[in-house]
């Protein structure tokens, strides 16, 4: 306070000298000693000194009309102000040239906290050059005169900074180093490192617009040394830490990395730098190397190493390129899983891909897929690609495996034999929840099904069996799958199942009602009978291939039934499936009366017993007309049962010995003929089935367009179709042609390639 | 197959021995519309004197010097409006004969052999004459288009082979068809029908749009098929015929070209 009190303050007339050299006692004092502290009084004293000069009227004579004195006036004062800005970085560069690193840094901090609280101060002092000679001077274009806080920076950084960075960026350096050691692991003064850089950030001027941030002297002096650094620094450390490190720990340590550069920005680097200093980081930790982890991800994948996995997932997003040989990777596994999971169940059945078992290859399949589903989700966040992925593997092994073959049509009938086995009674599921949540993952499998016609046809007949034979674990279940398949597919694929069960419903009823009028006009109905009726186009059903001779002793129960149902419904014809009836028959010729459970066949052989003991095998096809070798296939069957002796050949005995341990004694049995018969006699209805639709396709399609080229009129049947299965291109063609010769179609004259709809 | 053998018959059985019959009266004579009905009375069958069936088509043919190989019984039958194998009526003949001014042996020859020439060998029509032994002007016609002309030709051969209540031609007679409607012209024929004949298991009958396509594939594709496109239009048929063809595995050729 005293210094500044040394001179008296200069009159309102005084001239420059005068006036500067009291003004350079104060700009010293807030410059240099402002910790001494500078009166309000004294402040007062030195405001209205720049005040009195810049308003004093002395040289108004030389002015012209519009400019006021402080206009003019101002101009000495700024350049004393300037002036005394380069002499009091003198001593300043001269301590600095012998300060390196940590010490140059606190000795530049703390300079440039004295500096620029000083250079606030000046700035208020001043305010009055400011508020019209300075701005003057930069409305009519001189840019390069700033406001006095805006000199001093530009003095700072002409005069001081410029100098210090001139040969080697002592500072940059020292900051970088800093860095370096913190990247390192050693602890260092943020805080110091922050107040540097953003010195740096202060000191870019746009001249244009003052207001207006600018980072040149930050993207110079730090911002691109820094980049380098980086770049450098993580190249080095990349190499080799993965030298002496695996994969895994490698993915950690640029987890942890970019973590920390994130970190960086935040503390003391400005927000602008953020952008490319990741670019970079992505750059070298993970570009330069994913060749590396792409190569690696197999082995995770293989060791089930689901947060390796997920770190590689994470950072190989970040560039745009790393994802697509993972996914392409990832397919392969996922298709190589299913694969192997199968044929492993192939080479550990002894029959071959011929004998295997439903369950165990739903169950091998879906294993490969849960596993590899929750890896999408687990590591890949369930990322779309992925999905893609695992959803185009999937489909593949469905459907092409070592159990397959070259078949297209095996997974559809192994999976349709596994929800059969499902919805039967004899299941072994526990809960209702288990069934159901089986036939949810039967319908994952299926939505991979690419010949869906072909499961379809199985289930149809699947579901005939299970429903004339009455063993449906429960009507909720069934209907529960069957609208599973009608999400999946649509009304059409569920509609002839659903009228199967309407014609399940409607047979009870009959039964009833015709019971209930035997009952009024009979009383001989000794025989207790039920019937179904079953429609022609709904159930993959066939009559017998042979005539069958109805025993005597159902005749009478047959003509009724026939009456009845002609009386409810005149103009329907019946066809009696005897190949599909069974029978209970009660012997009498035994001490113990057995039930005896039969097949209409086996019912129709014993019967020919109650008028003969003793039986030739011509005799008893006589008297039924089932064919020999079907015959031959009932007859071992009670044979084996012991109801019937065969001691000569092809003459059979009825057994008067006849013991079992139960009353009931079951005969029904498959026999093997039907089962391998089943199989092909679905897959002729799929194949003949196939033709319609496409020829059923083509029409439609052609009826909506009226003509159509023939490329686009395949693609649309394709496209039409692939929900269903996925037809070939001859079979397309065939359709077309079998359509061009019935004249549904016909080629446009003048473009063969052409195809007009006929109607 | 007794229905194909007679079908087959006008071109595909040897010609008669000469010697079987005298030649018919007034043989090189000029047109007279009592003439033809003469010539056609001398070939009428037996059973049926309004009509020249299978065995007068063929005594006709051999003693016109027309040969029942190639064809040219085709184009005489063409030329009739014939509507059956191996028959002529007596409307078809007189309408025939009136127009093209023939009632001779040596005219009907001439009329199948200048027709043959033009359409089916593909040679440059004949120079005009002063006098000509027929009526010629429905040649100069064909000369105009040949083209077109010899689609007539072939679209009529197809209804004309074809059963009245079939939509297809057999097979085997289709490709005795092409063998001497198109080879001639259309040397990748003969490996098509080879094709095809050894393939009658698995192509049974031809139908009109194999018939025409045939034609089509003949007129616009590249005999080494280097142009033809699988994916296009063509018959299924066509589509093996060419995979056969450049599919060295598919020919089941053991020796392999490296």
């Amino acid at each position: 306070m005293a210094s500044a009190s040394t001179r008296p303050m200069p009159a309102r007339s005084a001239d420059l000298d005068e006036t500067w050299a009291f003004l350079n006692d104060g700009v010293d004092l807030i410059m240099t000693r402002l910790e001494t502290g500078l009166s309000f009084p004294a402040y007062t004293n030195l405001y209205t000194t720049v005040y009195n000069y810049c308003t004093s009227t002395r040289m108004s004579g030389k002015m012209d009309g519009n400019r006021t004195g402080a206009n003019l006036v101002g101009s000495d004062l700024y350049s004393k102000l300037s002036a005394y800005f380069v002499e009091h970085f003198k001593p300043m560069i001269q301590k600095c040239d012998s300060l390196q690193d940590i010490d140059l840094l606190r000795y530049y901090a703390a300079g440039w906290d004295r500096y620029t609280t000083g250079a606030n101060f000046l700035n208020r002092l001043f305010t009055y050059l400011n508020r019209y000679w300075v701005k003057r001077e930069r409305d009519e274009g001189k840019k390069t005169v700033y406001p006095i806080y805006t000199l001093a920076l530009s003095q700072w950084r002409d005069v001081f900074f410029r100098q210090i960075q001139k040969d080697d960026r002592k500072l940059t350096t020292a900051v970088l180093r800093l860095i370096t050691q913190q990247r390192n692991g050693e602890s260092i003064d943020q805080g110091l490192v922050k107040k540097v850089v953003d010195s740096f950030v202060s000191l870019g001027l746009d001249n244009a617009d003052l207001n207006k941030e600018c980072l040149d002297v930050y993207k110079e002096h730090l911002e691109l040394p820094f980049l380098e650094a980086t770049e450098d620094y993580y190249k080095k450390e990349a190499d080799s830490f993965l030298a002496t490190n695996s994969v895994s720990d490698y993915l950690k340590k640029v987890e942890e990395r970019l973590r920390e550069e994130e970190d960086r920005v935040e503390r003391y680097l400005n927000t602008k730098t953020r952008k490319e200093l990741i670019n970079k980081c992505d750059d070298v930790l993970i570009r330069y190397h994913s060749d590396l982890m792409w190569d690696s991800f197999q082995n995770l994948l293989d060791f089930d190493k689901d947060e390796d996995l997920q770190r590689m997932y994470a950072l190989l997003a970040r560039i745009p390129e790393g994802l697509e040989p993972l996914r392409k990777r990832f397919e392969i596994h996922v298709k190589k899983a299913g694969l192997t999971a199968v044929s492993k169940l192939v080479e550990a059945g002894d029959g071959g891909a011929d004998s295997i078992d439903a369950k165990a290859y739903v169950d091998a399949l879906l294993e490969a897929h849960r596993k590899n589903s929750e890896i999408v989700a687990r590591s890949f966040k369930g990322e779309a690609g992925f999905a893609a992925s695992l959803d185009k593997a999937c489909r593949e092994f469905v459907n092409r495996n070592a159990a397959t073959g070259s078949s297209s049509t095996k997974s559809s009938e192994l999976i349709a034999k596994h929800a059969d086995m499902l919805l039967r009674k004899n299941n072994k599921m526990a809960e209702e929840g288990d069934l159901e949540a089986a036939l949810n993952r039967v319908m994952i499998l299926f939505k991979y099904l690419e010949d869906k016609d072909v499961f379809q046809t199985f289930y149809t007949t699947k579901l005939s069996k299970r429903l004339i034979h009455g063993v449906s674990a429960s009507d909720e279940s069934e209907a529960s799958m069957i609208s599973k398949l009608k999400e999946a597919c649509g009304f059409e694929y569920t509609n002839k199942l659903q009228r199967m069960f309407t014609d399940m419903s409607l047979s009870k009823d009959l039964t009833d009602s015709f019971k209930e009028r035997m009952a009024q006009n009979h009383d001989d109905m000794d025989i207790t009978f039920s019937i179904m009726v079953l429609g022609t186009n709904f159930w993959p059903l066939n009559p017998p291939p042979h005539e069958f001779v109805i025993p005597i002793e159902i005749v009478p129960t047959y003509d009724r039934f026939q009456k009845y149902y002609q009386t409810k419904h005149s103009g329907r014809k019946l066809t009696w499936l005897w190949n599909y009836s069974k029978n209970e028959l009660r012997t009498n010729y035994l001490n113990q009366k057995y039930i005896l459970m039969t097949s209409s066949y086996q019912m129709a052989v014993l019967l020919q017993y109650n008028r003969n003991d003793t039986m030739s095998l011509n005799e008893l096809v006589t008297a039924t007309s089932i064919t020999k070798d079907i015959m031959t296939q009932v007859l071992a069957l009670l044979v084996k049962a012991k109801i019937l002796i065969n001691e000569e050949r092809e003459q059979y005995d009825l057994n008067p010995n006849f013991k079992s341990k139960k009353i009931r004694v079951n005969l029904n049995l498959p026999i093997k003929a039907d089962v391998k018969a089943e199989s092909a006699d679905v897959l002729k209805a799929v194949d003949e089935d196939r033709k319609y639709v496409i020829q059923a396709t083509i029409v439609r399609i052609m009826k909506a367009r009226k003509t159509m080229k023939n490329q686009g009129l395949i693609q649309e049947v394709i496209s039409q179709i692939s929900q269903r299965f996925a037809p070939k291109i001859p079979d397309i063609k065939k359709a077309i042609e079998t359509l061009l010769e019935k004249e549904y179609i016909e080629r446009v004259d003048g473009s063969k390639d052409t195809f007009a709809y006929v109607a | 197959a007794s229905t194909t053998t007679t079908i087959n018959e006008p071109f595909s059985m040897p010609a008669a021995p000469a010697t079987a019959h005298s030649p018919p009266p007034g043989a090189n004579d000029p047109y007279s519309p009592a003439r033809s009905q003469a010539l056609f009375n001398f070939y009428a069958d037996d059973d049926d004197s309004s009509v020249i069936g299978p065995e007068g088509y063929e005594r006709l043919c051999t003693d016109a010097k027309i040969p029942l190989e190639g064809a040219a019984p085709l184009i005489l039958a063409w030329q009739f409006g014939a509507k059956e194998m191996g028959r002529v009526t007596k409307d078809e003949w007189r309408k025939g004969t009136e127009s093209l001014k023939i009632s001779s042996l040596y005219a009907f020859s001439l009329v199948v052999r200048d027709l043959e020439s033009l359409l089916i060998f593909g040679n440059a029509p004949e120079k005009k004459a002063k006098k000509e032994a027929y009526n010629k002007s429905a040649y100069w016609k064909y000369c105009e288009d040949k083209k077109a002309s010899f689609r007539k030709l072939y679209t009529f051969c197809f209804v004309f082979a074809k059963p009245e209540q079939s939509r297809n031609i057999e097979m085997e007679t289709a490709t005795a068809l092409w063998s001497v409607l198109l080879v001639p012209q259309y040397p990748v024929m003969s490996e098509v029908v080879e094709f095809i004949n050894e393939r009658l298991t698995e192509y049974k009958a031809a139908n009109r749009d194999l018939w025409s396509m045939m034609l089509e594939f003949c007129e616009t594709v590249d005999p080494n098929l280097s142009d033809y496109e699988s994916d296009g239009a063509w018959p299924t048929l066509l589509d093996n015929f060419v995979l056969w063809k450049k599919g060295p595995a598919a020919t089941g050729d053991t020796s392999t070209t490296d």
